[in-house]
This record gives C-alpha cells, sequence and structure tokens, in this order.
C-alpha cells in the first residue's frame, strides 16, 4: 500500500526523509515539525466546540443578512442626485456609450436627423429629442468632435426649423425623415398631417433648451425652430393639449397622464407655456398599492377618460436625469423603483419597466407598473393585452442605475447592460417569457442611454449642468 | 513511507532516486536542498503576478494585452493576494516561535502601517496634481474628486479607491486584521477562521459591497474586502499549516489531479472564450446574468474561484515539474521583480501615469506598444537590480 505513495514523493521529500533518518537531531525534522511545536503552544479547542464556534458564526452571518435583506427591501430609494458625484465612465460604460453612439452613425438620414428605428428613416419630436439628448452626450464624452457636433447640430436645427407644420401650427407627430414630410405613423410614403404632441413636442423643448444654453452658437439657431410655432394651441385651461387628425376631422384633447403629463408642462414652461394644473403632480393623482409600495397613479383611467393611466419608468428617469426632479417627486420615482424591486424580490425578474419598441408583432408596447386599475400589465398601442412581450428596456435599467444607485439599479443595470450589438447599437430590452433580448434598436433607447451616461458623467441634472457658467 | 522501517524505507527510496535519475522530467524539477532556504518559485510565481498587473495596467492593444486579458477568469491580482496569504502565513509561523506572538503580530501592524503611508501617499499626490492638471493622472482619476481636503480626507478614511492604486487599501486592511487570524490559527481554530472567511465572502455575494467603504457610490470594480479577503484567508491557512499540506499534497495522486486541474481551467477558457471574447455565451438574458455575477471579479464570484482553484494549483505544478528550464529563461527576470514585488507596483504607478499621457500608447499599434511594455518591464527589473532608491521606496 504504501509503494504508490512513495512513487509520487518528489525527490527532495526522498533526501530530506533520507537526511532525517541518517540525522534525527538535525534542523530538517526541526523545520518538519515546527507547526506542530507552535500549535500545541495554545490550548486547542475540540471539534464540536469548534464546530459550535461555527456553527454560531453561520448563524450570525445569516442574521446579517436577514438584516441587510430587510434594509434593502424597506428602504426607500433615494436619488443621487444631492451629492452632486461625478462618477467615471468604467470600461463597460465606455463600450455601452460606444454602442449607443454607434446607432447615431448608422442611423444619420441626410437631413441631420436620426431614423427613430434602425433601418426606418421615420422621426417625431419626441425622438428628436432623444437624439439631440444623444449627440450632446457624445459630445462631451469624447465620442463625437466639438466641430462635428456643430456641424451636424446646425444641420438638424436648420432641418426643424424649416419642417412643414401641421396646418402652420406646430410639428406634426411623425415624419418621414429623409424627405421631411409630414406622414402617419409607419407610414412613411403617403404624406399625411395626422395632428401634434404636446408631450413630444415637451421633450424637444427640453433639449432645444439644454443645447442653447450650453451651446451659445446655436442658440439662434434653436429659438428659429420655436419661433414658429403657435404655443397656444398646447394649453387650454391650465391643461396641455394634443390634436388627433382622422379623415380630416381634428380633435383637441387634453393629452398625458400623470408622469409624462408633468414631465411635459415643466418642459413647454421654458417655451413660455403655461399649464399650472399640467404641472402640479397632485392634481389627479391617487395611489395603488403594489407589493406594499404606494405607487402614485392617474385617477383618470380608460374607464372614465379616452387614455390609459400608464404608471411607467420613463418619465421619473427623465425628469429626473435633466432637471433633478422639478417635475415630479423624487420621493414618488423612489416609490416606483421600490415597487419594480420587490417584483424583481418576488419574481427573480430583473424589473426596469418602460414603453418600448419590439422586434417582433405588436412592435411597441408599455410594460406598466399599473395601468387601467391593474399592476404589471403590459399593452400594446391599442390597449390590447400583450403580456407575452412583456419585458425590461435597458434605457430604463441604465437610467434608474444612474439616478439612485442602489444594489438593486446596480444589479439590473449590470445584468442588462451587455445587451447591445456594438456594430448596430444598444438593444430595446429583454423579454421575460423567453429571456431572449429584444433587439430592436431605436433613437430613444440609444439617446436614453447616452443622456444618462452623460448625467453620471457631469455629476448633475443635465439642464442646471448646462446653465451654469463654463 | 513513514511507518515503513529505516530499512524498508532505505530501499525504497533508493528505488524512487534511480527513478528519479532515469527520467529526465524529474531532473527539472525544484530541488529545496539545491536552491537553498527561500523557496524562489514563490517568487517566481510573484514575479509572473507582477509582470502581469503591469501589463494589464498599462493599457494598449499589445499582444501582451491579448494574451493576459479575456482568456481566463482570473488576474495578477488574485493570484497576488493568494501568494501574499501563503508567504506571511509561512514566515509568521517561524517568526512567532522565534521572536513570541506580540512582537510577530507587531511586525505584521507595522507592515499594515507603511502600506497605509504608501497608499495615502500615492492617492494624495495623485488626487492633488488633479487640480493642478486634470487629465495628467489617468488612470486613477479622471477629474479632481473634490477640493484638496477633501482629497486628503477621503484618501485617509479609505473613501477613495483609485484604479491601479486601490489595492493598497485592501492590504492594509487584510494586515490590520491578520494578527487575530493568527490568535486563532495559535488556538487551533482554523476552522473558525474559515467559517468567517467564508460568511464574509457569502455577504458580498447575497449583498454586494453593503459591507464596503463604497457601497453606492463606486465608480469602478474595486477589491471588497468581503469578498477577496478570502484568497488571502486561505493562503494564511495555506502557510501556517504548510508542512501538514505538505504532507497531504505529497498523498495525492498526481496524475487524476493533474486531468482535473487542466479540465477546469479548459472548461474556464472555453467558457471565457464564448463568454468574454465572443459575448456569445450563455445566450439567455436571465443565464448571463447569473453568469457574470459568479465570474464578477470584484465579488469573486463562484466560478472564479473555482477557475482559480484549477489555475492556481496547475501553475504551481508546472513551475515546479519544469523549474529548471524556467528557472534557466525567464528565472533571472521574474525572481528578482517577484521579490520586489511592492517596490515594483509603487515605481509602475508613476509609469502608468506617464503612459496614460503619452499619445498613441493605449490606443497604438501592436507592435509598438509590446515593446513598449517589454521596455518597461526591462526598467522595472534594472530598478530592482540596481536598487534604486531602495531605502526609500516600500519593498
Amino acid at each position: 500500500m504504501c509503494l504508490p505513495a512513495s512513487l509520487i514523493l518528489r525527490p527532495e521529500l526522498i533526501r530530506e526523509y533520507q537526511f532525517k533518518i541518517q540525522n534525527p537531531k538535525s534542523k530538517i525534522q526541526n523545520r518538519m515539525t515546527e507547526d506542530i511545536q507552535i500549535n500545541n503552544s495554545s490550548p486547542e479547542l475540540g471539534k464540536l466546540q469548534q464546530a459550535i464556534i461555527c456553527g454560531a458564526i453561520a448563524l450570525a452571518a445569516f442574521g446579517v443578512h436577514q438584516a441587510l435583506n430587510w434594509r434593502e427591501t424597506n428602504t426607500l430609494p433615494s436619488p443621487t442626485v444631492s451629492q452632486q458625484r461625478q462618477f467615471r465612465l468604467g470600461v463597460e460604460e465606455q463600450q455601452l456609450a460606444r454602442s449607443a453612439w454607434r446607432y447615431f452613425e448608422k442611423n444619420r438620414l441626410p437631413s441631420g436627423l436620426v431614423s427613430s428605428a434602425a433601418n426606418f428613416p421615420a422621426t417625431t419630436m419626441w425622438d428628436v429629442g432623444s437624439q439631440f439628448a444623444g449627440m450632446t452626450a457624445a459630445r462631451e464624452l469624447g465620442l463625437l468632435s466639438p466641430a462635428d457636433f456643430d456641424t451636424w447640430m446646425a444641420q438638424a436645427l436648420k432641418t426643424l426649423a424649416e419642417l412643414p407644420l401641421y396646418r402652420n401650427e406646430l410639428p406634426n407627430k411623425a415624419y418621414n425623415g429623409a424627405t421631411l414630410i409630414p406622414v402617419n405613423y409607419g407610414q412613411l410614403e403617403k404624406p399625411e398631417e395626422i395632428g401634434f404632441s404636446a408631450l413630444d413636442l415637451a421633450r424637444l423643448v427640453r433639449w432645444l433648451d439644454i443645447i442653447a444654453a450650453r451651446y451659445p452658437q446655436h442658440a439662434a439657431a434653436t429659438k428659429a425652430v420655436t419661433d414658429r410655432w403657435k404655443i397656444n394651441r398646447l394649453v387650454k385651461d391650465g391643461k396641455l393639449m394634443g390634436t388627433h387628425k382622422e379623415q380630416g376631422k381634428e380633435t383637441w384633447n387634453q393629452e398625458g397622464r400623470l408622469g409624462y403629463e408633468q414631465y411635459a408642462a415643466y418642459g413647454l414652461k421654458k417655451l413660455g407655456v403655461s399649464a399650472p394644473k399640467a404641472l402640479d403632480p397632485k392634481e389627479q393623482t391617487t395611489e395603488a398599492q403594489i407589493y406594499g409600495v404606494a405607487v402614485p397613479a392617474d385617477k383618470r383611467d380608460m374607464h372614465d377618460s379616452v387614455a390609459h393611466n400608464y404608471v411607467t419608468s420613463e418619465p421619473y428617469i427623465l425628469d429626473g436625469l435633466e432637471s433633478g426632479f422639478k417635475a415630479l417627486p423624487a420621493e414618488w420615482a423612489g416609490r416606483v423603483l421600490q415597487a419594480q424591486q420587490r417584483r424583481y424580490n418576488a419574481t427573480k425578474q430583473f424589473t426596469a419597466w418602460s414603453e418600448d419598441n419590439l422586434d417582433k408583432a405588436p412592435w411597441f408596447v408599455y410594460n406598466c407598473i399599473f395601468v387601467d386599475g391593474q399592476p404589471w400589465k403590459t399593452i400594446d398601442s391599442s390597449g390590447h393585452d400583450a403580456t407575452a412581450s412583456r419585458g425590461s428596456s435597458v434605457k430604463a435599467a441604465v437610467g434608474w442605475h444612474m439616478l439612485f444607485r442602489t444594489l438593486y439599479t446596480e444589479k439590473v443595470y449590470k445584468g442588462m447592460r451587455w445587451l447591445a450589438d456594438p456594430s448596430q447599437g444598444v438593444f430595446a430590452g429583454y423579454y421575460e417569457e423567453t429571456q431572449q433580448p429584444n433587439r430592436a434598436l431605436t433613437v430613444n433607447t440609444n439617446g436614453i442611454v447616452l443622456e444618462a451616461l452623460l448625467y453620471s458623467h457631469v455629476g448633475r441634472p443635465l439642464e442646471v449642468w448646462a446653465h451654469e457658467p463654463h | 513511507v513513514l511507518i515503513a522501517t529505516n530499512k524498508e524505507f532505505t530501499f525504497m527510496t533508493e528505488t524512487k532516486v534511480d527513478i528519479v535519475a532515469k527520467h529526465p522530467i524529474w531532473r527539472w524539477r525544484y530541488d529545496p536542498l539545491v536552491e537553498g532556504k527561500r523557496d524562489v518559485r514563490i517568487d517566481f510565481l510573484r514575479g509572473i503576478a507582477i509582470v502581469s498587473m503591469v501589463v494589464n495596467h498599462l493599457e494598449s492593444q499589445s499582444y501582451f494585452n491579448a494574451i493576459n486579458r479575456g482568456q481566463i477568469y482570473a488576474s495578477a491580482a488574485e493570484a497576488f493576494l493568494f501568494i501574499s496569504g501563503l508567504v506571511l502565513g509561512m514566515v509568521t509561523v517561524g517568526r512567532i516561535k522565534k521572536s513570541g506572538f506580540k512582537d510577530s503580530m507587531k511586525k505584521l501592524l507595522e507592515r499594515s502601517w507603511k502600506l497605509y503611508a504608501t497608499s495615502f501617499i500615492l492617492m494624495s499626490v495623485l488626487g492633488l496634481l488633479t487640480i493642478v492638471a486634470p487629465g495628467w493622472t489617468r488612470p486613477a482619476f479622471e477629474q479632481a474628486p473634490g477640493s484638496w481636503w477633501q482629497i486628503l480626507l477621503a484618501a485617509a478614511t479609505f473613501h477613495l479607491a483609485p484604479p491601479v492604486i486601490d489595492i493598497l487599501q485592501l492590504y492594509v486592511l487584510l494586515l490590520l486584521v491578520s494578527p487575530a487570524i493568527f490568535w486563532m490559527l495559535q488556538r487551533g481554530l482554523w476552522a473558525p477562521v474559515l467559517a468567517i472567511s467564508w460568511s464574509l465572502w457569502s455577504l458580498q455575494q447575497a449583498h454586494p459591497y453593503a459591507l464596503s467603504f463604497h457601497p453606492i457610490d463606486r465608480d469602478h470594480p474595486y477589491f471588497a474586502f468581503a469578498s477577496w479577503q478570502i484568497l488571502y484567508v486561505h493562503g494564511v491557512l495555506a502557510g501556517y499549516y504548510r508542512t501538514k499540506l505538505q504532507q497531504i499534497w505529497g498523498r495525492i495522486p498526481k496524475l487524476p489531479l493533474v486531468i482535473v486541474l487542466v479540465a477546469i481551467v479548459t472548461g474556464s477558457i472555453v467558457a471565457a472564450h464564448y463568454d468574454m471574447q465572443l459575448g456569445t455565451w450563455p445566450a439567455k438574458v436571465s443565464d448571463r446574468a447569473a453568469w457574470l455575477t459568479w465570474t464578477d471579479r470584484s465579488r469573486i464570484g463562484f466560478i472564479r474561484l473555482i477557475s482559480l482553484s484549477g489555475l492556481f494549483p496547475l501553475i504551481y505544478i508546472i513551475v515546479d515539474t519544469f523549474w529548471q528550464p524556467l528557472y534557466k529563461t525567464l528565472g533571472k527576470l521574474l525572481i528578482p521583480l517577484g521579490q520586489n514585488s511592492l517596490y515594483v507596483y509603487t515605481t509602475h504607478v508613476p509609469v502608468t501615469v506617464i503612459w496614460f499621457m503619452i499619445p498613441g500608447l493605449v490606443e497604438g499599434s501592436p507592435l509598438v506598444t509590446t515593446l513598449a511594455q517589454a521596455a518597461a518591464i526591462a526598467f522595472f527589473w534594472l530598478l530592482v537590480k540596481k536598487e534604486v532608491l531602495f531605502n526609500i521606496i516600500p519593498r
């Protein structure tokens, strides 16, 4: 039985043993046994006592684990905005930024606008806002040279200033980004004026304001874009208004529900549009109890109005990044995030829900934390159930993390930030049911991702950053 | 062998020596009776780790970087931590016997203080320099992390963890807790030491960074104490109980062991290729998110631990088995660097900063940057050989 062991003995050990046998009092022998001597110098505990100590340590660790769990679940997340801390972009963030910027490079149109979705040259004013956010971030993060930025921005602003308007009042809801003809959603060839959206225009206005302040050389051009607008059409009785035109007949309706409504009202204030009722987040707010969190929701739902009262992440994230929660309370954003964290705890599904494009039918969904009296519902643009397509959005994962930096946001961010094709752009997100990436590529996702990284880079809300002397 | 009579033992060892003499490969092995008291294999391994670290920090697209990065779930820093613990465990055993427990622990604390001072000086100098010359202290700082007094305060209280110089803080903390570890080991409490180490590691897995100085405001994955201590603690235990472990090691059949280790390392390399190089595996979002967590460097996720437990012993076996040719080819370069690793670490900080300031290196051509990295390593070797500022720079 000793032979196999002896075969694997190393030569130096063999020599050492030989030496030991010949010199029993040698130093080598002392070296071989010194551990044992040291260990015997203090009283040792028995195996049972050691096992009891190990059990106690494990129990204490479990207690700490439970306490940390409780703290993570029950502490309302608060944004890091008050700390004004600048964060370095790590290797992964830089890669994420490069991937997102790639979308812009690949989908830039001759007009200077960027396609809303990859290889589909349509755009909306909301998406132009996201385009400007992405371009600004790219310039500041070193992905776009100042000279190229200026050239591109001047071209895009000129295009906007010359766009044919809906009834010569305000920009149409959708355009063919290549021909600049007003069109209906998804129908690029047929000219059609379908109305205007106060929410879309508000996002554009927020970014025109940031650009004018940060880059004064473009201030006049941004003013030229909005000078033609009939802004009185955007408000009535303190509420935001939008139009919808079908078969030649226009309807002029209140537009926006809690979240988007305040985000838009705050943005349009920069144009001199006063909509105090839209701006007041408490005006139409109720609370929905979701996983024990009082999630703010709009009272006006499909039961008593013509619009859904979607509760999604996006307006909170955008308001946080751009104004530092001046339109919507940071505490409400924290609650919207906390409900999603608790859903993750319950389902183990990354939950960073927002509206998003899909890479398959029905092509666009609203992943709602709450809508029309129900929590965790996914509906398509027509309001039909789209549970099979539900999932989380990269833009929300990145946005929440850059704003709040909690252990949960970090987990979701790290779990989703790789959802990109470096040669195409950042993907929209992933589907819960199949756990497959949602490979839709849009300017909104990529613009918001860049915007969030810029926020992290400059360490303060972007409008504050833009307006401060530099 | 140990229970055999002297006569049997002499017969068996003679047989073994004959076998050894007949197989050239055995003559390549490390022989402590020839090499002397200091185990230069450890210096050699530390030399590999320090060269790997230098190559990694001198960021570029060099051929060295191509080999060094993203090939396996392991890094030089992890090797360093384990070897540091191992050497400390080995040395402290003897020191306790020679000078007593108190004096030995005092030495550890003095070392901790020395590293603290080094860390503080490096962080403060680079941080303050960033105020005067923003962008000149990459990759440690992109921009000044506050006003001068905030930088000094944060550097003193571990609230700064800039890349390249952040690992010193981890060493400071590890040396600070080392007296407690040795106190427990003196009483044979190795199991409770492991229990504490694994508990901390587990807490870091479940609640990343909750127990760190940077629970939320981290801007890069740094060396979190709760996870990284596991490598050091296991190294300390391995060093402290080295003789016993050598006996166990001697009894393990090497061929099956090598097969297992090679299987682990191969699996790690293949997985890393599809994960880190190609980004195509795991395909499902939930699987990939879990895999990223398990292989996370800052957390030392459990897949990473498995990978390390395959890689480290395998490298040790390779170095041990092929010692003579390795020593003849690389020994003169790696051993001096390994023996003065803290010195090389400290001197590489300004060199790294200069590297990032020179246009064309970070994004430069592979050939030029490979040559530049080789020149940098030669420079460190020369500094060591000439003992430049040995009385000032910690070693």
